[in-house]
């Protein structure tokens, strides 16, 4: 099985929720989800809360997505980290992409990025 | 005093699959739950074996089908795992970094990442069987 979504309308993007298991076999859908909502115009919140398992692989989809986000001006926030992603992304200093602590925060880091408008 | 937990040992063999990575996980993870290894420490060999499997299968075998092996060990106070493949040898990093690499380098942050949650990690060349490459990692019991 892969990964399950589930997303919420924001006033300007999307609030995506994530249950499963970031790994080899499952990272290559997760980037087709973010640059799915990207295509769409939206600014994507992550919410990693129910993600049980995260690794390199995880690492590389959110690195190569956050230029492409950048370089259409739109925003990608990962919100509400579980454990296994806090630990790889503090082991590994992970910064390619913000990360909030919840889901308010995560539309305060939206409201403070330049949407090139 | 000397631990009164019993020893017992298993091998795993498989071929390179990422979904089959995942049912190897689990079974690892069930092993090392079930000798009582505490639910944080389990996700840190959970997903240190998850990143040393990905580094095989990319690097090793060029992502085309290859045999890999586990072989799990339990002495009672610690969990020793040697992951070995048959493929191309990783020349590239002989070691565990130390460091963190960065992220533009020539790779080894999934080996980083698994120096830092394992208790004791290393590579070995050639694997146990004279070809390709072993990681020997180790996490105590507590």
């Amino acid at each position: 099985m892969s990964l399950a979504y589930s997303s919420e309308n924001l006033p300007r993007g999307v609030l995506l929720h994530i249950r499963g298991e970031v790994d080899l076999a499952s990272a290559r859908d997760l980037e087709d989800q973010l640059l799915h909502h990207l295509d769409q115009g939206h600014d994507v919140i992550a919410d990693f809360s129910d993600v049980s398992y995260f690794d390199m692989s995880g690492v590389h989809v959110f690195e190569r997505c956050s230029g492409i986000f950048r370089e259409k001006h739109r925003a990608l926030v990962i919100v509400d980290a579980s454990p296994v992603v806090q630990k790889v992304f503090r082991i590994i200093g992970f910064s390619a992409v913000s990360v909030a602590m919840n889901k308010e925060e995560a539309l305060a880091l939206l409201r403070g990025i330049d949407h090139g408008e | 005093m000397a631990s009164e937990r019993t020893p017992w040992e298993m091998t795993i063999q498989f071929q390179t699959d990422p979904e089959t990575f995942r049912v190897v996980r689990r079974s690892i993870t069930s092993a090392l739950r079930t000798a009582g290894l505490s639910e944080s420490r389990t996700l840190d060999v959970e997903v240190a074996v998850g990143e040393i499997l990905s580094n095989a299968y990319v690097h090793a075998y060029g992502q085309k089908p290859g045999l890999l092996a586990i072989d799990l060990k339990f002495d009672g106070d610690q969990f020793v795992l040697l992951i070995h493949d048959h493929g191309k040898p990783l020349t590239a990093i002989p070691e565990i970094p130390q460091t963190l690499p960065r992220p533009t380098g020539t790779g080894g942050r999934g080996l980083y990442l698994v120096g830092q949650l394992m208790d004791a990690a290393e590579i070995l060349h050639p694997g146990p069987t004279g070809l390709g490459t072993a990681v020997r990692i180790v996490k105590r019991l507590r």
